[in-house]
């Protein structure tokens, strides 16, 4: 009796063998920062790429096969990035994704070679990846620093104002984007120039600003770059400007507070001075686009939650990805890769994007406006929004050569 | 004028510095208990004062009554703490000391996490102050008087509580041998959670007084711990006269140091710690061990 039991058991075994294998899901790895300070990015990417995963399943998958996410938080480290993605290439994963920051994402992004793993960043905006970092397995479909810098700059360089003062955490973004954009203006505008002793580097979660408020506001400057203040650094120091009467007749200019992950530190009407020239990759108050309503409701309507850009490019990253593989026609890593070249996805905000078969960076490109209060979400927000594309601030495929060769 | 304007940013700064040091060299003068989650205390008033504006947003005086409120529960939360846990440990070896008040760091923070959100929040200026005060041609916020006034306010006030009061003398009885004070029947059970109670109402009065400046956020626990110990560390362990000198100290060196080497601001501060620590290892106005 029992010996028959075990029997049929395998046989039923066996039998659902050729069954399962067609309904194998396809492993997508997600590493993201979902505890440590890259968190508030980490979260609701995280958020939009599950809402994808959902649709894409509910559509009936990719290539006839499920897919399904094998999720790793990387503790905003990176070292722990590392780790976990070790652990997800063990696991067989086809690729890998992330919500995940320039540091992490740097430490994937040499293992993602190692490994031959395809990684893409969704939250990593430093240049250096994609440039002198970037190689075949690392791909991005946000934008970099190189971009919205260099627009903004260009933006600012057709204004009068010549006299800068200069405020930044001291650590890589914040030197990276104040040397990027002070180089371009400087460039595009001869006059233009830093007063002297007013370049001011302050550590990372500095919140009292007292002291260089007063000593930015004696040299009055016509302008203030902060654009390398991030996480609770920007609210304050926008906050502390506005009580000092510094964006009066001074031009503060950040080229990424308009993003929400930015100015969600800005809490009440009266924290927010108008006419800050900055700029996104999710606006508020949306884009009246049927994209951006779409994407923006459905949403809402997932997570009851505000969308942000972390939510939107995940969102858009994993549909990119079940695009690249179905074009592949299997679920091989290097078959992806050729076809992940070139391919276009669109973007609920950014509109059409590609990514480019020589540096694996999009097209995606950059909003540009003045800060102001949003009534309807009770947010920050920005006015009178302009789209820039990608396209003109990337560098070519030579340069791209040369930036890549010079580092070996 | 821009000396000027650098004394008197080195004040404003030199006023939370003080009110956020002082509760942690307090405890350590009596309980001989380095608490690191002070900046824990603080991080946590400046959501109270967060959740406070907003809960009492219908009247303009939402945030003096946020301010009269939240360092109550913060006294009340560090006279529990030490009944709850420091109690056990004052005889105990420094790093069984250590441990659990960094336990603590990673215990509120994750209690704010979840009570909070992950974002960092701003707190309206409070409403009933005058405009800008004109100083050297730059109008500073009122609420910067505010501050430097509070800070002197307390420093006057912990300086007769101290030194002027049956429970002053109790507690520097108490700092000055433990022992010989338990051996002439002085309750220092009680003193020491009175102690821990003041430093509580301290930690929670700089950060509910910090949070219209600075706003809200996670991570400013560990920020303002060194913030706090440097003061300690610099000013004397244990001495609050010695914490107010630092503080001063510090607040100018930080604002005359952004002046030379802007991005050296902060090691200027430290470079001023190691100096004190080499010339006087008590610290400035520390005393020696017995």
């Amino acid at each position: 009796m029992r010996h028959a039991t075990v029997l049929m058991l395998i046989c039923a075994c066996l039998a659902s063998i050729p069954l399962a294998r067609a309904a194998d899901p396809i492993l997508i790895g997600d590493v993201s920062s979902m505890s440590g300070p890259l968190a508030v990015g980490g979260v609701p990417g995280r958020q939009g790429t599950i809402m994808a995963l959902e649709e894409i399943n509910q559509k009936g998958g990719v290539l006839g096969r499920p897919l399904q996410l094998v999720t790793r938080d990387d503790k905003s480290q990176p070292e722990e990035a590392g780790k976990v993605f070790r652990e997800l290439a063990a696991q067989g994963v086809l690729l890998v994704m992330g919500t995940s920051g320039s540091a992490t994402t740097a430490a994937m992004n040499s293992l993602a070679r190692e490994l031959k793993l395809p990684f893409f960043t969704v939250l990593g905006y430093s240049r250096f990846l994609t440039e002198e970092a970037g190689h075949r397995y690392f791909f991005r479909l946000i934008t970099n620093d190189r971009v919205f810098g260099n627009a903004v700059a260009e933006a600012m360089a057709k204004q009068p104002q010549t006299k800068y003062c200069t405020i930044a955490n001291d650590f890589a973004f914040g030197r990276d984007i104040t040397r990027v954009l002070m180089t371009r203006l400087k460039e595009l505008k001869p006059g233009a120039e830093v007063l002297s002793g007013c370049e001011f580097w302050v550590p990372l979660g500095t919140t009292d600003f007292t002291p260089n408020l007063t000593a930015i506001l004696a040299r009055r400057p016509q302008a203030v770059m902060f654009g390398g203040l991030v996480a609770a650094s920007a609210p304050a120091f926008v906050k502390q400007g506005k009580a000092f009467g510094l964006f009066k007749d001074t031009v503060g200019v950040h080229p990424s507070l308009g993003m929400p992950v930015n100015n969600a530190g800005l809490t009440s009407k009266d924290d927010v001075p108008e006419g800050i020239f900055t700029g996104t990759d999710y606006v508020y108050p949306p884009v009246p686009t049927p994209a951006s309503r779409a994407f923006y409701d459905a949403y809402r309507k997932r997570w009851n939650q505000l969308p942000t850009e972390q939510a939107a490019n995940a969102h858009t990253t994993l549909r990119f990805i079940v695009k690249a593989i179905e074009k592949a026609g299997k679920a091989d890593r290097e078959a992806f890769i050729t076809a992940a070249e070139g391919l276009g996805i669109d973007h609920p905000i950014l509109g059409d994007i590609a990514v480019r078969p020589f540096d694996h960076q999009s097209t995606a490109g950059w909003w540009m406006g003045y800060l102001t209060w949003d009534e309807t979400h009770k947010r920050a927000g920005i006015r009178d929004a302009k789209y820039l594309k990608g396209d003109s601030y990337l560098p070519g495929k030579e340069e791209i050569e040369k930036l890549r060769s010079q580092k070996k | 004028m821009l000396i000027g304007l650098q004394i008197v940013s080195g004040l404003v700064s030199a006023a939370i510095l003080f009110l956020l040091a002082s509760g942690l060299t307090l405890i350590f003068g009596v309980c001989r208990v380095l608490n690191l989650a002070h900046g824990t205390f603080f991080m946590l008033a400046t959501f109270l004062a967060y959740a406070g504006t907003l809960l009492f947003a219908d009247t303009s005086a939402n945030f003096w009554l946020t301010l009269v409120l939240a360092p109550l529960v913060l006294a009340g939360l560090g006279a529990l703490m030490e009944l709850a846990l420091f109690r056990r440990i004052y005889r105990a070896d420094v790093l069984v000391q250590l441990l659990p008040t960094i336990a603590l760091i990673f215990i509120f923070a994750d209690v704010i996490r979840f009570i909070w959100g992950l974002e960092s929040k701003t707190v309206p200026f409070p409403g009933g102050l005058p405009g800008a005060i004109v100083v050297l041609g730059v109008p500073f916020p009122s609420y910067y008087a505010v501050i430097v006034l509070a800070g002197a306010l307390v420093a006057a006030g912990l300086w007769v509580l101290v030194y002027r009061t049956r429970w002053g003398i109790l507690v520097r009885a108490i700092a000055q041998d433990r022992d010989m004070s338990a051996a002439l029947g002085i309750n220092e059970r009680a003193i020491y959670t009175g102690v821990f109670a003041l430093a509580g109402w301290l930690a929670g009065a700089a950060g509910v007084l910090s949070a219209p400046l600075a706003g809200a956020a996670l991570g400013n626990d560990v920020d303002a711990v060194i913030d706090a110990f440097v003061v300690v560390v610099v000013g004397g362990l244990g001495s609050i006269p010695g914490a107010l000198l630092a503080a001063l100290l510090v607040g100018m060196v930080r604002s005359f140091g952004i002046l030379v080497i802007p991005q050296f601001a902060m090691a200027f501060v430290f470079a001023l710690m190691a100096l004190v620590l080499i010339v006087r290892p008590t610290g400035l106005l520390g005393r020696r061990e017995s």
